[in-house]
């Protein structure tokens, strides 16, 4: 398929319109007009996700773009992608995001795609505490929490990302916060009261547990939580 | 319609949790629908006591402030299915809730419960407010040391004040050797300091740490001294007439006699 700048394409969730992210940006808006155009009211009324391919947008381009899009030709943007993006700064690949039904990964050219960035969603921080949690004490951060040290018996941390312990983990955890299944809770020592991911709640069994000797991993799968060595994880 | 009733003593260590966990437990055994009320919030035990931690979502707090409702936040005891918990708030202080509150919650367990037991935090400041506000009737647990016994007065006095009904004194971790040599205060010495009714008397006994240590309460214990004590009051507690227990009628018994030949001595 000749890469005309735009792709259209229909999926499960709805249509995915592929914006080539090397073209000038107003070459872009214009090859859209036209494609849209084209077949015009065929679209109307649809909903549809709309990749930039790793293009960094202005917020006014991100205007002109929903407003041909939404306003004038009647479809619904569900979520915007980004594959391949740096985030703001360009310091690291995107991390979290939208989910891309894998097909359609390898649909655009040669690039290498990462994970990728779901610009509603906002870049995940990294809260990081260099000290021991006792009993009582509560993190609640929007993020990801790193903790240099122990969290006891009766301390919480709760975080929309992920939750990294540094030492042993005795407390009640509560890793994607807002909802992520994908975020995971680790620990040198995982011995938690309580681990909670996303809208999931599990507690260790009542028998006695001995401590394990390895650093652990908490993910969800197939709707549940499980624990599994760190040695063997794999996301 | 339920009764509500309050553990409580002043001072703090004397045993407030360990009884209210224990009278629970015994209370559910004897078939009652019981729910305990940990009202120490930011430093609740009672879950712990009680071997139910990792079972914790929702607490009081939530339950006040309109979060989740209370059937959210009780607690299914694990032994016993007519026994829940509802646990405080860890990361939160006394102040997270007011005696009005209290008294609603209260007036709402009291409906599906036979008994509501409040444990109350040690004091006489908030904490302590918020667990009378609600409660009919009220169980003073005191060890015998006068530093004990004089927090006790002070509550009694304070529930008094409070307009509640004469409360029931549960005498804790009392060492009958020790009374014997004459090295503790005695059942009778605090009887006629704080002059209220004597529900019951736990002797000293470490299965108590273990069953705390384990979270099973020591009543599920055949073999516990303490938790035969706390099975005997909680039979009290429905208005059964239960006989003091053997280490303590030996011991009573063992003092009527000397009182007996003193008399005839003199």
């Amino acid at each position: 398929m000749r890469n005309d700048g735009v792709t259209i394409k229909g999926t499960k969730e709805g249509l995915l319109i592929i914006l080539d992210g090397e073209l000038d940006f107003p070459v872009i808006l214009r090859k859209l007009e036209e494609k849209i155009t084209r077949v015009e009211n065929f679209f109307a009324g649809a909903q549809a996700i709309l990749d930039l391919s790793g293009r960094l947008v202005q917020p006014e381009q991100l205007e002109q773009l929903e407003h041909l899009i939404s306003s004038q030709h009647g479809i619904e943007i569900i979520r915007i992608i980004n594959q391949g993006c740096l985030d703001e700064k360009g310091e690291r690949e995107a991390m979290e995001g939208a989910i891309v039904e894998d097909g359609l990964r390898n649909g655009n050219g040669n690039r290498n795609r990462r994970v990728t960035l779901n610009e509603n969603e906002e870049q995940l921080s990294t809260l990081i505490i260099k000290r021991t949690l006792r009993s009582g004490q509560r993190v609640n951060y929007d993020g990801n929490v790193v903790i240099l040290g122990d969290v006891n018996p009766g301390a919480e941390v709760i975080a929309s990302g992920d939750i990294v312990v540094m030492g042993a983990f005795r407390g009640v955890a509560h890793a994607g916060a807002k909802g992520n299944e994908k975020a995971i809770i680790t620990a040198f020592s995982l011995q938690p009261t309580q681990l909670r991911i996303a809208n999931i709640i599990t507690r260790p069994p009542d028998e006695e547990n001995s401590e394990p000797n390895q650093p652990e991993v908490a993910k969800i799968k197939d709707g549940m939580v499980i624990i599994e060595s760190s040695l063997n994880f794999s996301n | 319609m339920g009764e509500v009733i309050v553990v409580t003593s002043g001072k703090g260590g004397v045993g407030k949790t360990t009884t209210t966990a224990n009278l629970g437990t015994a209370l559910a055994t004897l078939g009652y629908k019981v729910v305990l009320v940990d009202t120490d919030i930011g430093l609740r035990n009672l879950d712990v006591v009680m071997g139910l931690e990792n079972r914790i979502v929702y607490d009081i707090v939530d339950v006040v402030e309109g979060v989740c409702k209370i059937k959210q936040a009780l607690i299914k005891d694990k032994r016993y299915g007519s026994l829940y918990l509802l646990p405080a708030a860890q990361t939160k202080d006394k102040t997270a809730i007011n005696s009005e509150q209290m008294k609603q919650l209260c007036g709402e367990l009291k409906k599906d419960f036979d008994y509501v037991l409040i444990d109350c935090p040690a004091g006489i400041e908030q904490g302590f407010k918020n667990a009378i506000a609600g409660a009919d009737k009220a169980i003073i647990v005191a060890t015998p040391e006068v530093s004990s016994v004089r927090d006790a007065d002070r509550i009694i006095g304070l529930l008094e004040a409070a307009e509640m009904d004469s409360p029931k004194l549960v005498i804790n971790r009392l060492r009958p050797d020790m009374v014997k040599r004459g090295d503790m205060m005695d059942i009778d010495d605090m009887i006629e300091i704080l002059a209220i009714d004597l529900l019951g008397v736990v002797p000293e006994d470490e299965t108590i740490v273990i069953s705390t240590n384990r979270g099973e309460p020591a009543v599920t214990d055949k073999n516990s001294k303490a938790g035969e004590a706390y099975r005997n009051i909680a039979r009290r507690i429905t208005g059964e007439n239960v006989p003091l227990m053997n280490l303590t009628i030996e011991n009573g018994f063992f003092q009527k006699l000397k009182k007996l030949i003193g008399l005839r001595d003199s």
